[in-house]
């Protein structure tokens, strides 16, 4: 058995910000199925159905910073959400979610740095996969590529489609036109194909992006400043990818 | 009895249905197939396709034109082959 630690975890990314640094517990996972209580009149102990659905909360909470908690309380609707709570590194296992910020808390008290808690609710479920672009800040113009991800030979292919998330925290293009992120995948890690071509980056954002179909056993993000930048081009940003 | 499936003496083309790329150094394409692992630094400079581009079977190493067929990259290879069928 491995036990985890908080410093464990590689990063908590949302809809273009980096709150890892903020949050000092969370965030804390809540799977839920809908029951509702299905007995009548006359029945002597509590029944229960189960309506078939199922809700992903999360909550999470950490300290009161003035420009990331007001830029994420001018957040409205759904936002990607990608977290890692064992590591930062290719194939770490990770959690994507289409997150809707419900609550934002702001609780000052005294002889300490005032708090806030935060809850998302999701409206996709929660998407299980694997880092597939460590959080890193990236510089060079690119094409380049992150390590392969061997997703191993018991799953070659799944043929349920993927889903992707790309965060991406920071970006300056310096006279680039942009900045392409794309899942590639193949079967013998030789030859790659485009697999997910994310919408280009002109600013930092959140895209969740998904594909049908095959997805081979080796998998890599591709990054690319397209254009001509002017050399102090940058980027901050983070990918995962759910293999169906 | 089928028709005998005649090959064309020319390199066909075919249309790539998606964005492709391999390393361009065919040792490394052979240390992978040797069971290697490399490292994405390691590979040295790759060839790269967008989708939509026009590649001739004769500008793909074997083991990458095999790969495309096998993964059906290629968007024109019913109509390609039909093509030859009726030549």
């Amino acid at each position: 058995m491995t036990l985890r630690g908080f410093p464990d975890i590689g990063f908590i990314l949302y809809a273009g910000y980096d709150i890892t640094s903020l949050i000092t517990s969370g965030p804390n996972e809540e799977v839920m199925r809908v029951l509702e209580q299905s007995d009548g009149a006359g029945a002597a102990v509590d029944e229960y159905t189960d309506v078939g659905m199922t809700k992903f909360d999360l909550s999470m909470d950490g300290f009161y910073d003035d420009t990331l908690i007001q830029a994420l309380e001018a957040l409205a609707g759904d936002n990607p959400m990608i977290y890692s709570l064992i590591g930062n590194a290719v194939g770490d296992r990770a959690i994507g979610v289409n997150a809707l910020r419900q609550t934002i808390s702001r609780g000052p008290s005294r002889d300490a740095l005032t708090k806030s808690s935060l809850t998302f609710k999701s409206d996709e479920g929660h998407d299980v996969g694997h880092v597939s672009a460590p959080h890193a800040t990236r510089t060079l113009e690119g094409p380049e590529e992150t390590a392969t991800d061997d997703w191993g030979a018991s799953n070659d292919p799944s043929t349920d489609g993927a889903i992707a998330y790309l965060v991406c925290n920071a970006l300056t293009l310096d006279s680039a036109d942009d900045l392409q992120v794309d899942i590639i995948d193949s079967d013998d890690d030789i030859t790659y194909g485009d697999l997910i071509n994310f919408t280009a980056l002109t600013a930092v954002g959140a895209q969740r992006a998904t594909a049908a179909g095959n997805v081979e056993r080796y998998t890599q993000t591709r990054w690319e400043f397209s254009g001509t930048p002017g050399g102090n081009q940058t980027s901050q940003f983070a990918t995962v990818l759910v293999r169906n | 009895m089928p028709p005998k499936r005649r090959r064309s003496m020319k390199s066909q083309t075919h249309t790539l249905a998606r964005g492709i790329e391999f390393p361009a150094d065919a040792s490394v394409r052979d240390r992978i197939k040797g069971g290697e692992q490399i490292a994405y630094a390691e590979r040295g400079e790759m060839t790269r396709y967008p989708a939509g581009a026009q590649v001739s079977e004769a500008d793909l190493p074997a083991e990458v034109l095999a790969a495309c067929r096998r993964r059906g990259l290629f968007v024109e290879e019913e109509n390609a082959q039909s093509e030859e069928d009726a030549e």
